[in-house]
């Protein structure tokens, strides 16, 4: 049985698509103050769903300009073909994509040049989350273990995850934002809880 | 189906994400099978408590990222403008254009004077560029054009709930803005806040707003205060009333919170008849069903 609550908070997310049809059609037209308040609609989220996925905060400040730059430049070619969430998280989703995939090369060159050379100084990229004020009422512990688990799953299986489980994404536009098919977001949700649930179990 | 076929399937169902087919089996099989309901109340509690370990990206990031991105597409914006515009109209300007220009000065001048208010806290953030509409253009008696601009300065505030000028302006915020994921978002801020003020906007949020997830938040803020009597009538109310099914089911979560001592003969009753009601929701009826099993308690009433 679905649990609704997503499905509300979906529905004010998404909001009234006639307002939001507009705003971007005033936004293409170069109506800037359309263009932000369509931002502001969409940017907490964003932040939310990068910094989770990469737990830095850095890495979430990147991804958050480069989507918006990046939807700010594409967005008179916008036509409407999909809904606009779907494009931003697309968006947002290869960008997230592809830092994982940068990051896990630039630690295993990190690891290869440490290995070839074990003398030399390295400095090995942060891998536990940033601290922040919120994370001081979790414990700490439990925290830096999900963001373990979490870096043993594949970088689509980590996305995937974290739109679902997090953002409250169906996996249809997940399928949609990845350009994969439903049924392959399906599958990668599934291998991704199985690995959360054997490595976490009651941890959590 | 098997009770193993059933569990590997256990998180996608909760999710929401099994085909129709598939969600009645399983369904079908919980009702008869109390060792898979059990592992089905463990894999819920596992969902709820990963999702309790959600990052939340401290506010002054999201502040920060915001005056970056306006500056950076301010920057393009000029650029832009600049390699649009033909060389020699750089240095030319026709007089209309001239007297336009004054007015608008004039105007803007007059215009931020006027408009330009004091926010009553101390602005610990940075004051965000001025928004800026045409409201009117006349042309005067000697080619001149007045043009009459609105201008709106959006300040950023950061500060503590603690701080009483700083709660009330989140509470005006959950209250009275028209857009619900500021509601929302205001209400998860108040979720932290004991204040009894606080309390009485979470209760009558939960009542009365008319988006449900502003009402959904609102309970699950409410619930740390299930003890208190007002708020146990106000999640009664809620369970009982309420037409969106995920909020009447985080009111039932709420009330049996406090653990099986806070399920009083009156709540049984309650639950009894909620399972009992035509109108009532699969997941809303199952989980007093549920609740109804761990307490011992009949479903029926004599």
């Amino acid at each position: 049985m679905v649990n609704p609550g997503v499905q509300a908070l979906d529905r004010v997310q998404s909001g009234s698509r006639a307002d939001e049809t507009a705003l971007i059609r005033a936004a293409q037209a170069g109506d800037q103050e359309a263009f932000e308040t369509l931002v502001r609609s969409y940017d907490q989220h964003v932040l939310r769903m990068a910094y989770n996925v990469l737990r830095s905060q850095e890495d979430a400040r990147d991804i958050y300009q480069e989507a918006f730059l990046r939807v700010h430049r594409n967005l008179p070619n916008f036509r409407f073909d999909c809904s606009f969430s779907t494009w931003l998280y697309r968006i947002v989703g290869n960008l997230c994509l592809d830092q994982i995939r940068r990051r896990k090369v630039r630690r295993e060159d990190a690891s290869a040049a440490a290995a070839a050379e074990p003398e030399r100084l390295q400095s090995i990229p942060e891998r536990r989350a940033d601290s922040d004020p919120q994370r001081q009422v979790m414990s700490a512990q439990v925290n830096t273990r999900v963001t373990e688990v979490l870096e043993q799953l594949s970088p689509r299986e980590r996305v995937v995850f974290e739109m679902r489980h997090f953002q409250g994404m169906r996996l249809r536009a997940i399928g949609e934002s990845l350009g994969v098919t439903e049924e392959a977001a399906k599958n990668c949700l599934f291998r991704a809880t199985q690995k959360m649930r054997s490595a976490l179990g009651d941890f959590v | 189906m098997t009770c193993q076929q059933v569990q590997v399937q256990l998180s996608l169902y909760l999710y929401g994400e099994l085909e129709f087919a598939e969600e009645e089996q399983i369904e079908e099989h919980l009702l008869g099978c109390a060792y898979c309901q059990q592992a089905l109340a463990r894999e819920k509690h596992w969902h709820a408590n990963l999702k309790s370990e959600q990052l939340h990206p401290p506010h002054d990031l999201l502040i920060d990222c915001r005056r970056d991105l306006r500056t950076k597409l301010a920057s393009a914006a000029k650029q832009t403008v600049l390699a649009k515009r033909p060389w020699w109209t750089t240095f030319h300007f026709s007089w209309g254009a001239q007297a336009a220009g004054i007015a608008l000065l004039m105007m803007a001048g007059f215009s931020a004077g006027r408009l330009t208010g004091h926010a009553d806290l101390s602005q610990a953030g940075f004051l965000g560029a001025p928004a800026t509409r045409v409201r009117d253009v006349r042309p005067a008696p000697d080619g001149s054009v007045r043009i009459i601009i609105e201008q709106v300065r959006e300040s950023e505030i950061a500060g503590n709930l603690n701080d009483p000028r700083v709660r009330k302006l989140v509470l005006a915020g959950a209250q009275e803005h028209f857009d619900p994921a500021v509601r929302v978002e205001s209400v998860q801020v108040l979720q932290r806040d004991p204040a009894p003020e606080v309390l009485s906007t979470l209760a009558s949020l939960a009542r009365q707003d008319p988006n449900a997830a502003v009402r959904l938040k609102a309970v699950e803020g409410l619930r740390p205060h299930v003890a208190e009597e007002p708020i146990r009538a106000t999640l009664t109310w809620v369970l009982q009333r309420d037409q969106n099914p995920a909020v009447r089911s985080e009111a039932i979560d709420a009330l049996v919170s406090s653990g099986q001592n806070g399920i009083t003969p009156e709540m049984v009753n309650m639950l009894r008849s909620v399972a009992q009601a035509d109108d009532s929701d699969d997941y809303v009826r199952f989980r007093c069903f549920q609740i109804l099993q761990e307490v011992n308690a009949p479903a029926n009433t004599y």
